[in-house]
């Protein structure tokens, strides 16, 4: 059997129903020239991603929905990056004083965007983002950016937590390994989002 | 039975535009909070400091800032700090945009991190940010003392009430030589931990 045949007899790879229309926002998880930068040892060969994130972002500005974008950012001294700071010596890479902090071009926010500084995986832990999504109505959330198995993946799991629709843009996500890529949309349809490409989204605004 | 014994110090909301609208009456609390400040630096208490901060367009003070227009002079930029009361470099500053120096912010880990397992709260306003702090750090699984000669607000006589309040229901509420006392004797173990990454 199919693994998705055998997750729906299980009750999984249910689907919010997206035919009902619902105020929505856009967030781009960390799009940072961390996973661009091919001297950055966190490259991650996501060109292809960056180029929908870009598209993405430019469709839903042209549909007057809020847009979010989201950095990691931690005190010099590393104390509020804690547990996580201890766990992954990556977050060197994401500092202020790295060389490829910077937002990719093309993806910085604009404008009356929303930047939300963060010091976890999920855009929605310890920020304020959940309070001001709520503030302006905002029920389903788009999600794109950076990386698929990490903050994305966080943030769409906090998403269906905190009660907002999670909607993962699977070609505007990427990972280092394809492998990894694949196997955490998987995860993330079967149990906690809706994961549909840009262009299955544009053909539902189209309609 | 609960583990006791690594204070942090959190100085609230020590904005000298915030701390102007008090007045006056707040400078003894202010001096006795920077004395408090010192004697936490000495002692290797972990020491972090809150501060409202807001959006240049107040988008994510939300309901808070619409309650509360006149908390714009914390929008769009860092206010500046009260002198006595700034962070050094190595202390760690929390942005927050609402009361609650929990709400919407990382200083939960942050403070786990530093092993600490009680806070101590010094600045202002007793009645709003220290009260709503005190109150979100008991529920994030945090002991709490408030310095009732270290904490300010405009009116003396809801900064009385909020302290009863706490002390009834919250926190332990004592003054600052009797938290300079517990460092002397118990200083914290958090600075030979190593916190950083």
């Amino acid at each position: 059997m199919l693994a998705a045949e055998d997750y729906a007899r299980a009750g999984l790879q249910g689907s919010l129903d997206l035919d009902v229309e619902a105020p929505t926002a856009l967030v781009v998880i960390d799009p940072v020239r961390v996973y661009t930068d091919p001297e950055c040892p966190l490259y991650a060969g996501v060109e292809d991603a960056v180029e929908v994130m870009r598209a993405l972002v430019s469709d839903v500005r042209a549909g007057g929905w809020p847009v979010v974008v989201t950095r990691l950012e931690h005190h010099p001294s590393g104390l509020d990056a804690s547990v996580y700071g201890r766990k992954v010596p990556a977050l060197r890479w994401f500092a202020a004083s790295s060389p490829h902090s910077a937002y990719i071009p093309g993806l910085a926010p604009v404008g009356d965007d929303l930047e939300v500084v963060k010091q976890y995986p999920s855009a929605l832990v310890h920020t304020t983002l959940a309070a001001t999504l709520t503030f302006l109505g905002v029920r389903r959330l788009l999600i794109a950016g950076l990386s698929t198995s990490g903050c994305v993946r966080a943030t769409a799991t906090d998403a269906l937590q905190y009660g907002f629709e999670p909607v993962v843009v699977a070609d505007a996500v990427g990972d280092r390994l394809a492998a990894t890529h694949e196997s955490n949309l998987f995860d993330l349809r079967a149990k906690s989002a809706e994961v549909l490409t840009h262009a299955e989204l544009r053909a539902r605004w189209d309609r | 039975m609960t583990a006791s014994g690594s204070d942090a110090l959190i100085v609230l909301d020590a904005a000298t535009p915030l701390l102007e609208r008090l007045g006056s009456g707040a400078t003894p609390a202010l001096a006795r909070a920077a004395d408090l400040l010192t004697a936490a630096r000495d002692a290797g208490t972990p020491v972090l400091h809150a501060r409202l901060r807001f959006r240049a367009d107040g988008l994510d003070g939300g309901h808070y800032l619409r309650r509360n227009p006149d908390l714009r002079v914390c929008a769009g930029a860092d206010a500046p700090s009260y002198p006595p009361l700034a962070p050094s470099r190595e202390e760690v500053v929390v942005p927050h945009a609402y009361p609650s120096a929990f709400a919407g912010t990382s200083i939960a880990p942050t403070l786990r991190g530093v092993g600490c397992d009680t806070v101590v709260l010094v600045g202002v306003g007793t009645t709003t940010g220290v009260r709503a702090t005190a109150i979100d750090a008991m529920q994030h699984g945090f002991d709490v003392v408030v310095v009732e000669d270290g904490v300010a607000d405009a009116a003396p006589g809801l900064h009385r009430a909020a302290l009863e309040d706490l002390a009834a229901h919250y926190a332990d509420v004592l003054d600052a030589d009797q938290v300079g006392a517990r460092w002397i004797r118990t200083p914290s173990p958090a600075r030979s931990e190593g916190a950083t990454p």
